[in-house]
């Protein structure tokens, strides 16, 4: 089980778009905390469980980073080691956009 | 006000046109000059509005038809193409479409008209979520609920479905915003473009070290290479090292086709060479290429002793099916140009590779005096040349295609790789024939495929378009029916397509020229026809009915397991 922060712009269809993609990616959504609105960004809580051992949360970050909806994304607990060491990348936050 | 909306918030007003001519001027201020598409409903205020606007409108017979050929015109151009449906029917029509780009990374704008926003959510007429609908096979999706914002969200559209990875960006556009007059806002640059990251110096010498260190290394293309304009870059990496390399179905065209080292496309039916070069290897080097499983067969299987360098566009890549021990992930031209490794010593490797690609060349010289599909595949593609564009359909003679046609660069191949979908090669075939006119294009199609599309036959006729149709027609289903042959114990179910039409005969009563081959020695003549050919031409080829696509890997098994005649 993982938690996932994602601090997501609101847009028309950007909640449905995280949680699809998370769902669509073979993850398990167990728990969802979304706050208000504030400054156009809204911050979601996620836990998460892989439904199959192929599946690494690392790789699911840098999938949902993907998105135009999404400010940042990052981990709330230390994620798989070795995915975060050998794909060369950043593990924990990664900010995906600028506001301005 | 908020930090994001303050950077949305207008600063001047321009003249007012309805929501409708602002698509259209923002489609021209962007550069578009030809868009694809059926008009309906919804849709109505946007034909209104193309009528003496600058923009060229195909007119095509089914929306999944204006799909296929944006897409075609997106591969070629490396600009979005453009599609245009009305909502409902329309829209959905156009869903493979969408499918198709976001799988193989097309960039494509889609608008679909949508109802009014008075009764969205209300069971209207006509009406579907297709921002809903489309969410998982889009790059991004908007609705846009204030026409004085069209302009932006199309340009911003177009800056996302072109930079960073490409792929398909919808707009809906509800039928009351289309029609309202506004003055709208200067259009602001956006901050959706991705630029590419640089490659990681520390990652790049480590790279560099491995390669020098491997002693059977393999250089494994995908199509993340042309998406990334790093064929230059590929073609100098392979010559100056001389690395044995293979490619997948979307990567063929980046190697040079005739380099030395090149062994051909990997995986299901790729060549024993390359399959063998790949189990064997100690280090893949994967460059814009994602593990898909055509080409990897068994994944715990493949490449077993092979460290992993993977380079690519996208960081969301990397890792995903196998472990990279090197990632590099951002732009391929300067990462390819960053790997230093030096002089290798492989030469016993090298050798070893060349003399598997020369035991296991194809043949061609069947028996008989019937077709032989790859003969005349390969036949028409050398007799095209450097000039040869083929938008292939899904089934055996796609995979046909690949294994024996010559591809002078990326573009000469568009295939429906990811998604499989038939129904793409007419449609795509008349897209890639209206965006490189002086190319020679032809659509290669089976009997099962050219069903799928088969009425725009009509929009090749109605503008004339120089597509060269080869349909290889073995009466069924042959790549099904192939599976069902090995896999299913013969219990052939649903193949057979016996009460096909006569094609050629069809094709004409589209207005379209056509002819038939039935034997090899018609082959020449027919070839010379097709080159000439100034408008849309068929040749309905009569081909084996149990003539097989091979090598073949079995499903679930290693490449090392490929069957063969």
């Amino acid at each position: 089980m993982t938690i996932i922060q994602i601090d997501m712009i609101e847009r028309e269809g950007a909640l449905q778009r995280i949680i699809g993609l998370i769902e669509r990616r073979g993850f398990s959504i167990q728990t969802l905390d979304k706050s208000a609105p504030m400054q156009g960004l809204t911050t979601l809580k996620l836990e998460v469980a892989a439904r199959g051992s192929l599946r690494t949360v690392d790789v699911l970050v840098r999938q949902i980073a993907r998105l135009f909806d999404v400010y940042a994304v990052s981990t709330l607990q230390p994620m798989p080691h070795v995915m975060a060491h050998q794909t060369a990348l950043p593990p924990g936050s990664l900010s995906c956009r600028t506001l301005a | 006000m908020t930090a994001l909306s303050a950077s949305l918030t207008p600063t001047t007003t321009s003249a007012t046109k309805t929501g409708a001519q602002w698509v259209v001027w923002a489609l021209e201020q962007r550069g578009v000059t030809r868009i694809f598409g059926y008009p309906g409903g919804a849709v109505m205020p946007i034909y209104d509005a193309l009528v003496g606007s600058e923009l060229e409108h195909i007119l095509v017979r089914h929306e999944q038809g204006a799909s296929f050929a944006a897409d075609a015109q997106a591969r070629l151009t490396k600009k979005a193409g453009v599609c245009l449906a009305t909502s409902g029917p329309g829209a959905t029509n156009l869903l493979t479409g969408i499918a198709n780009a976001f799988m193989d990374s097309v960039p494509m704008v889609i608008l679909t008209g949508q109802v009014p926003t008075g009764v969205m959510g209300t069971d209207a007429f006509q009406e579907v979520d297709i921002f809903g609908m489309s969410l998982p096979v889009v790059k991004h999706s908007m609705i846009v609920r204030d026409a004085a914002r069209i302009p932006q969200t199309i340009h911003e559209a177009f800056d996302i479905a072109e930079s960073g990875r490409p792929g398909p960006v919808l707009i809906d556009l509800p039928k009351d915003i289309l029609q309202a007059s506004v003055a709208t806002y200067p259009i602001e640059p956006s901050h959706f473009a991705q630029p590419l990251r640089a490659p990681d110096l520390e990652a790049l010498a480590e790279a560099s070290a491995m390669i020098k260190a491997a002693r059977r290394p393999v250089f494994y293309m995908g199509g993340g290479i042309a998406l990334g304009g790093a064929v230059e870059a590929v073609r100098a990496f392979m010559a100056q090292t001389g690395i044995p390399s293979v490619a997948t179905l979307k990567g063929l065209g980046a190697p040079d086709p005739d380099a030395p080292h090149f062994l051909g496309m990997l995986g299901m039916h790729g060549t024993r060479a390359a399959n063998m070069a790949v189990q064997e290897s100690d280090l893949l080097i994967c460059c814009g290429a994602r593990f898909d499983d055509r080409a990897t067969g068994r994944l715990d299987g493949f490449a077993p002793d092979a460290r992993v360098i993977h380079m690519d566009g996208d960081p969301s890549e990397i890792g995903k099916l196998r472990v990279a021990d090197i990632a590099l992930a951002g732009d391929l031209k300067a990462g390819l140009k960053g790997l230093k490794p030096g002089y290798l010593a492989i030469q016993d490797w090298r050798q070893t590779c060349q003399e598997r690609k020369a035991k296991h060349a194809f043949s061609y010289d069947a028996p008989g005096n019937g077709v032989y599909a790859p003969a005349l595949l390969k036949q028409i593609s050398e007799a095209a040349g450097d000039d040869f564009i083929v938008a292939c359909d899904v089934g055996q003679h796609q995979m046909w295609v690949a294994q024996h046609c010559r591809f002078p660069r990326p573009e000469a191949h568009l295939t429906s790789a990811g998604l499989g979908a038939m129904g793409y090669g007419l449609p795509a075939g008349l897209g890639a024939a209206l965006t490189a006119p002086d190319a020679k294009v032809f659509t290669v199609s089976g009997d099962g495929s050219i069903m799928m599309n088969i009425q725009e036959l009509a929009t090749a006729r109605r503008y004339n378009i120089p597509i060269r149709i080869v349909l290889l027609d073995n009466g069924s289903l042959g790549l099904v029916r192939q599976w069902q042959e090995y896999f299913f114990d013969r219990n052939f179910s649903e193949i057979d397509l016996y009460d096909n039409p006569d094609f050629a005969e069809v094709a004409r009563a589209f207005g379209v020229e056509a002819f038939s081959v039935h034997s090899r020695d018609q082959i020449p003549a027919a070839i010379e026809r097709l080159m000439a050919a100034k408008g849309p031409i068929l040749a309905h080829v009569l081909i084996d009915p149990n003539e097989n696509v091979w090598p073949l890997v079995p499903p679930g098994a290693t490449n090392t397991q490929m069957m063969e005649h």
